[in-house]
């Protein structure tokens, strides 16, 4: 149970951190289309 | 009401649990038919109809289809009580487990269109406590009732004698339709951030697999991190018992009474600072859910590692609890970074490869990838 938790949590945050930049990106981008959205004429 | 459902549906899933022995001895069902029962019967159709009712949810009303599900898991419980052989109670519980599948993907889906985004880790949290509640509840509730009705003795005219087991079933199961009549007064969410798929019903299966190849290395990574935490959550969640019976001598009872109260204490604290810490940071960060998680899982590691490691009981106890404690404190935030990121109209169908990729798959990897 050690050595499984010892490699596959670590292996898990490397990966994570791999996602970290374009899920920032992607949520910019729906918070700027829900400002436009906000923003257009109806 | 959502997590009502949900602790609900634990309690459903967990109580045959409890009335093995009884089961077993009345009806003469040997282990290996019990394992099948507990196993087989439920996650098969639970994993083979999680994804195409999510399509369901994803076009249809999400509070309709968690009522049939309800009422589905409930009948299905009570039928439990009527089985007098194997195959009606394997048909039973392969209901529940249909009812069940709908469950998670529509809750999930709705509980994003119900809450502002960065309250949504909150009400992920608040869910949780839903599922913790209830797989306590399945216990504690289920030995209240055994107790309850151990001394009932009922005959019924297409019955016939009733057994208690039975009864557990019907007074378990049928107050569930309750609670499926209910959940129709909760009002449906209009469906936000529907994107290109305004205007239409149903996004094409292979539509849905080419969102998620587009926006591969966020959607992969996501699902490969979930993976491995979940194989270590389960497999060490299932190997646990034994491990203290082996290492330290105890009684199953003795782990199953201080593990219950650890998990009830530890729970909500992880919960509490997942979604405290996420609000704090969502002011500051775009990627403030996936950086919860990503610290959740940098304290877990310790813990992980030293508790079966630990020369003294309690002490691996105490590792177990803080590990707990990190591993749910990213549970609400990762939670609501894919409702977050997933357009409405494939939102149930991805939630349901989450969760079976989670709970379903690590379920059955987990416990293997331990052993030894």
């Amino acid at each position: 149970m050690a050595v499984s938790a010892a490699v596959a949590l670590p292996i898990a945050v490397g990966i994570t951190c791999f996602t970290l930049k374009p899920f920032g990106r992607m949520v910019e981008q729906i918070k700027a289309q829900e400002v436009d959205w906000e923003r257009a004429p109806t | 009401m959502l997590s009502l459902v949900l602790g609900l549906s634990q309690v459903d899933r967990n109580i045959l649990s409890l009335l093995l022995q009884s089961i077993k001895v009345d009806l003469k069902f040997s282990d290996a038919q019990m394992g099948l029962l507990i196993g087989l019967a439920f996650s098969c159709v639970y994993l083979f109809l999680s994804f195409p009712l999510s399509r369901l949810s994803d076009s249809r009303s999400r509070r309709g289809m968690i009522a049939i599900g309800v009422a589905v898991w409930s009948l299905s419980t009570a039928a439990c009580g009527l089985a007098r052989s194997f195959w009606p109670m394997f048909v039973a519980r392969a209901g529940i487990g249909a009812g069940e599948a709908v469950n998670g993907p529509a809750t999930y889906s709705l509980l994003a269109d119900s809450f502002p985004r960065e309250r949504l880790p909150r009400a992920m949290a608040v869910l949780n406590v839903g599922f913790i509640g209830g797989t306590a509840l399945s216990m504690i509730l289920g030995g209240l009732v055994i107790g309850a009705l151990k001394d009932v003795h009922l005959h019924l005219p297409v019955l016939g004698a009733v057994h208690t087991w039975q009864l557990v079933f019907f007074a378990i199961g049928l107050p569930g339709l309750l609670v499926a009549a209910l959940m129709m007064t909760v009002t449906e969410p209009a469906r936000r951030g529907l994107g290109d798929h305004a205007g239409r019903t149903a996004v094409p299966i292979p539509e849905v697999f080419i969102f998620l190849l587009r926006n591969f290395r966020l959607y992969g990574c996501m699902f490969v991190s979930i993976f491995l935490t979940g194989v270590v959550t389960y497999g060490t969640l299932n190997f646990r018992a034994a491990f203290f019976q082996r290492t330290y001598h105890w009684s199953p009872q003795q782990y199953g009474v201080v593990s219950g109260l650890v998990s009830l204490a530890a729970s909500p604290l992880g919960l509490i600072a997942g979604t405290w810490l996420c609000e704090r940071w969502n002011a500051k960060y775009h990627d403030a859910n996936l950086r919860v998680g990503l610290v959740a899982n940098v304290l877990a590691i310790p813990f992980a590692v030293a508790g079966p490691l630990m020369p003294d009981a309690w002490l691996s106890v105490a590792c177990v609890a803080a590990g707990s404690a990190c591993v749910l404190m990213a549970a609400p935030p990762v939670a609501a970074a894919l409702q977050t990121i997933t357009p409405n109209r494939v939102r149930a169908q991805v939630n349901s490869l989450y969760l079976l990729l989670f709970s379903g798959i690590t379920g059955i990897i987990g416990p293997g990838s331990l052993a030894g």
